[in-house]
């Protein structure tokens, strides 16, 4: 990670907060001071411990259950990372296989598949997954699921544009003519082409995502309570925002931080891997 | 009269103010005397939300209801304190068990000139239980059979089964009048839009989603209002409305959310109003299926709950904490039954005297989205049945996902809701809250008996103390988790005087402007 | 070049007609909206007959059938909540919207060409640091927060600028400045990269070794190519704007169509959904479309695949 550091101040700070946001999430129930969903409605809205009648025993504060800032950000962290890199993983795996169809078997399904992708894409996404999730019920099973629908066409578009024509190429006919099968030549000369432009990709589309699930989940439509996620706080501390503002401006602030640390990541990755993704991204 | 002595006179007076239902306690509604002068001043008022329509048929959502009424009239209406009193109907009585007579006030006209009548209420009865108009108060108006024109200011309407709640029905909740002959006239489509009631106030413009104008209705048969005109904008979010009104771009909004109360109250130009709404917050329990068959185990569910601290935090005090679920301004709410006290050793206890020394997993439906906020205390509620050991989880649905599913049966075994008791009487609330059907499926034959004894007890005073019974039975069977009612407030510029209704209709028609 | 635009004409109704299809079965993927429109009251039978009347109880093939007959005259059905026909009232609010997407637009242009321009020329430097900074932030903030910082910086504590709905100047600032952040923050770093890419070309140093000015030459010769990209990004984010504008509408009260539909949505006001969803979709189709085709015209060496 050093090594990283050297060759992109950008990349390094990226992956420092990056690292600090995964170390909080998988390290919550040692980092938390109190079980973020243990309501105490008597020290409901306290605020945080610099104000005269805050105390370090809810450092941030508390929400208007009682409820602690601090812990409740700590395990936000696992949500938001968890949709962000599952949902930006399935939206990978469906949208580079479907890239690879397209650009290697060409004619009809590439046809087909750019149309899905055109369609999807025509959709204002998040008017999409608000639709869904309403209608299906809000969970972390849908919210993964309708979170990769709405990326995937990114990386499909991106592999079908590397691995067009490659069929026709002398050296793929040869292979073929000597017995490889289809799926050996792609895994041999098409996917490590692919997966330098495809990690920056789904580092920056991790970010989306977790921006995108940040906006259902303050609409309503995220992970139902008591869960703690960033979107949720930040939509409950909307009510709350003139007598006890750290309930929204810390969570807010915390989308900010990791989404930045994300993007940091993902461009300082770019400059590294391959500078001539800076056009298609 | 050339020799009637004083006494007769008087008496004679005191006839005709009650024949009109009026007595001096009864404030608010002026004797049919013109107002002196003009209205004058135009009043900037922001809701949460505006009518879908304004054909009072195909309303949808309390929300609607309670604001169209400025519109329209009915043929009852409440007075300031809830009591029930004469509007386009001057006196109601019942003929026999399903046939009720309403006599009519006379020299009523409609906003276009037609006259109010007999005619009137035959055509707007019918047309609500006319399956094509497809009327979303069907249900509602389902006990009408039919009404008969007795003459032109006398009708009789006729119900299937006995209804004793029907003058409350036909006023503000199901009763606003439409005149027959420019409804036939203009078409339903122009109805929701172009209304013409006989009500202090007349829609002159509406911009869906933007503004909505009143113009006070100068001929209006109970005065003409004070407030020329009334612009109202509907503002979805809380933040938006409350801070329209600190910037003074409105001079009224309703609902103020709780938290905001006490900021608004510190600012000098203006002022908070609050009421008790009475829609009545309660956690319905599925007593069919084991645990909760068990009386013992919904017992320990009320002692489980610290209702008082969720009244405190959630909604600053703004709120009354109920032992039942009859509402403080409802007839024969009996305030000497204590309710449950908060003590979750005492629940533990009752838990472990009903077999379950070590809780129980249950599912705990609530929603967002509708009139009032239940999730909050939703959350708060299963907080604390987790601490008894009652492992509750939360299943939280947006409210057009609830609905279905309440309707069909398929909701958790508890599950927070809120009734709004329109009708301030305990047994249309209990009746609902009883049905045994549409996720409410506590049923208790004595109960019902003592509810039907009620129901044929036409004397209001002699409902009260049958009531106190009613209210003692359930508190002791527990069939929910029983919580409050919380209040409803205004906030308004300081040169605004508007008192808001006990029966959580906006009806605008008192309001004045100081100064 | 004829052969090309045909194309994607067809591909655009294709994926008009896919949109239709999308639009019509998410409105039936569960429950129907019976039982919330009648009172609280209403029995099983009761609602089973709303049912019937309604049309809710036929195939869901012949429906969607009848719902693309009905669409290609416009007729959307009649909305469940405002008893009037769906499309007009969506039309009505386009306006709206269309004000706040093209105000966002106008803004995050207007800051991202001075800032991409500068952050190009000045390569390196200090101002270059800043503006990429600014744009890294711009692009990682939720939107939506920022809007309630806004609201309660602006509005509340300075009582500088109205808090919500549709109006004069003041009003359009807020919202269209919160949806206007992310796409700014983009279009920053790809007016940077691409004047940068210009500037190192050959006709440019050409120019330069000719002896002319350093702004003629930014000016006149590398800024025109590199507002290229930014037509087709500006497209491609279209959908997106769009989406900001749902959140941002509701936050601000703004009356357009995002607003609209989101209130549809949770309101199960079916014949709304569906013609929303329609139009917004086939809106972004149109744009693409004519985005792309609009390249092509500025750019003949180009075919966009």
């Amino acid at each position: 990670m050093i090594h990283l550091a050297r060759r992109s101040p950008l990349a390094g700070a990226g992956a420092l907060i990056v690292g600090l946001v995964i170390v909080a999430a998988l390290a919550a129930p040692l980092l938390a001071t109190t079980d973020p969903i243990d309501q105490d409605l008597t020290a409901a809205l306290q605020p945080p411990f610099w104000r005269p009648d805050g105390s370090l025993h809810h450092p941030l504060g508390t929400d208007h259950l009682g409820r602690d800032v601090y812990s409740r950000l700590i395990y936000g962290a696992q949500i938001s990372l968890l949709i962000g890199v599952l949902a930006a993983f399935l939206g990978a795996l469906v949208g580079v296989a479907a890239g690879l169809m397209a650009g290697y078997l060409g004619g009809r399904v590439d046809t087909v598949i750019m149309r899905l992708a055109d369609l999807n894409l025509a959709f204002p996404l998040i008017l999409l997954a608000l639709a869904v999730v309403a209608l299906l019920g809000a969970n972390l099973r849908n919210l993964v699921i309708v979170m990769a629908i709405t990326t995937w066409m990114i990386y499909a578009r991106v592999v079908r544009g590397l691995s067009l024509g490659l069929r026709e190429r002398e050296f793929v006919q040869a292979a073929r003519a000597l017995g490889a099968h289809d799926a050996r030549i792609i895994a041999r000369h098409v996917l490590p082409n692919v997966l330098a432009p495809v990690i920056v990709i789904w580092t920056l589309e991790v970010a989306r995502i977790i921006l995108m699930e940040s906006a259902l989940s303050f609409l309503g439509l995220g992970v139902p309570p008591p869960t703690p996620t960033w979107g949720r706080m930040l939509a409950e501390g909307r009510d709350y925002l003139t007598v006890a503002g750290w309930i929204a401006i810390f969570p807010g602030l915390a989308i900010l931080l990791t989404v930045l640390g994300i993007n940091f990541l993902g461009d300082g990755l770019r400059d590294l891997l391959d500078p001539r993704l800076r056009r298609q991204t | 009269m050339a020799s009637v002595n004083p006494q007769q006179r008087m008496m004679t007076r005191r006839d005709a103010l009650r024949v009109l239902g009026l007595t001096a306690a009864v404030a608010g509604l002026p004797t049919g005397a013109r107002a002196a002068a003009a209205p004058t001043g135009e009043v900037k008022i922001g809701l949460a939300a505006e009518p879908n329509t304004f054909d009072p048929h195909l309303v949808v959502g309390r929300n609607t209801q309670i604001f169209i009424v400025n519109v329209y009239d009915g043929l009852t209406a409440r007075d300031g304190q809830g009591h029930l009193a004469p509007a386009l109907s001057e006196s109601w009585k019942r003929l026999n068990p399903t046939t009720w007579q309403f006599g009519l006030r006379k020299g009523v006209k409609f906003h276009n000139g037609d006259d109010f009548n007999a005619d009137s209420v035959k055509f707007t009865l019918d047309r609500a239980i006319n399956p094509e108009t497809k009327a979303t108060v069907s249900s509602e108006m389902s006990t009408i059979a039919g009404t008969e024109i007795v003459d032109a200011f006398t009708v009789n309407v006729v119900t299937k089964t006995p209804d004793f709640l029907l003058p409350v029905r036909l006023g503000e909740l199901y009763g606003l009048m439409l005149s027959p002959k420019h409804t036939i006239a203009a078409g339903k489509e122009a109805i929701a839009v172009k209304p013409n009631g006989t009500g202090p106030f007349k829609l002159v413009a509406w911009t869906k989603n933007e503004r909505l104008v009143l113009e006070a209705n100068e001929t209006y048969w109970r005065g003409a209002p004070k407030v020329k005109t009334i612009v109202v904008r509907p503002i979805l979010e809380d933040a938006a409305r409350i801070a329209a009104l600190q910037a003074g771009e409105v001079d009224l909004i309703a609902p103020v959310p709780p938290v905001r109360i006490a900021e608004l109250q510190r600012n000098d130009k203006l002022v908070v109003k609050t009421i008790a709404a009475p829609r009545i917050f309660h956690v319905t329990i599925d007593v069919r299926k084991p645990p909760f068959d068990n009386v013992k185990v919904r017992q320990a569910l009320n002692y489980a709950v610290d209702v008082n601290a969720i009244l405190k935090t959630l909604y600053f005090g703004h709120g009354t904490r109920l032992a039942t679920v009859v509402d403080k301004g409802a007839l024969g709410y009996d305030p000497s039954i204590p309710p449950y006290p908060y003590d979750p050793g005492k629940a533990k206890a009752l838990l472990a005297e009903a077999g379950y020394p070590n809780g129980f997993e249950v599912e705990f439906d609530s929603f967002t989205g509708s009139i009032a906020d239940h999730s909050k205390p939703a959350e708060a509620i299963v907080g604390y049945l987790q601490k008894v050991g009652i492992r509750a989880k939360a299943n939280v649905f947006e409210f057009s996902t609830f609905g279905p599913r309440r309707v069909q049966n398929k909701t958790a075994p508890l599950f927070i809701y809120s009734i709004g008791d329109a009708y301030l009487e305990p047994s249309w609330v209990i009746r609902w809250l009883t049905q045994g059907g549409l996720g409410m499926h506590y049923k208790n034959p004595k109960l019902d008996e003592m509810l039907a004894r009620i129901e044929a007890t036409d004397d209001p005073k002699k409902r009260v103390p049958q009531y106190s019974e009613v209210q003692k039975l359930i508190k002791d069977e527990a069939p929910f988790i029983f919580l409050y009612q919380a209040d409803a407030a205004f906030g308004m510029s300081a040169r605004v005087d508007y008192t808001p209704r006990p029966d959580e209709t906006q009806w605008l028609y008192p309001m004045t402007l100081k100064g | 070049m004829r052969a090309y635009i045909a194309g994607r004409l067809a591909t655009a109704v294709l994926v008009i007609l896919g949109v239709s299809i999308v639009s019509f079965f998410l409105t039936f993927l569960t429950g129907d909206p019976a039982e919330i429109m009648l009172p609280p009251g209403a029995t099983a039978a009761q609602i089973a007959k709303f049912r019937a009347e309604w049309g809710f109880d036929d195939p869901l093939v012949i429906q969607y059938w009848r719902f693309l007959k009905r669409a290609v005259h416009g007729d959307f059905g009649i909305s469940l909540r405002h008893g009037q026909s769906s499309l007009p009232l969506i039309a009505a609010r386009l306006p709206a919207t269309f004000e706040l997407t093209v105000t966002a637009m106008l803004l995050a242009i207007g800051l991202a060409v001075p800032l991409g321009v500068l952050a190009a020329t000045h390569r390196g430097g200090p101002i270059d640091v800043l503006a990429m900074g600014v744009a890294l932030v711009g692009q990682s903030v939720p939107n939506f927060w920022l809007a309630i910082m806004m609201i309660l910086l602006f509005a509340v504590s300075w009582g500088l600028l109205p808090t919500s709905g549709r109006g004069g100047v003041a009003h359009v600032v807020m919202p269209a400045a919160a949806i206007a952040i992310n796409l700014m923050a983009l279009l920053t770093r790809l007016v940077r990269s691409t004047m940068i890419e210009m500037l190192a070309e050959d006709y440019v140093r050409t120019a330069r070794a000719k002896g002319l000015r350093e702004l003629f030459v930014t000016s006149r010769h590398a800024l025109p190519n590199a507002l290229i990209p930014l037509v087709t990004v500006i497209g491609l984010q279209f959908g997106y704007i769009l989406g900001g504008a749902v959140v941002i509408e509701t936050i601000f009260t703004w009356p357009g169509v995002g607003l609209f539909t989101i209130q549809a949505i949770l309101n199960r006001d079916y014949p709304v959904v569906q013609a929303a969803v329609f139009i917004l979709a086939t809106a972004v189709v149109v744009i693409n479309l004519t985005v792309d085709l609009l390249y092509v015209w500025l750019d003949p060496r180009i075919r966009v695949t």
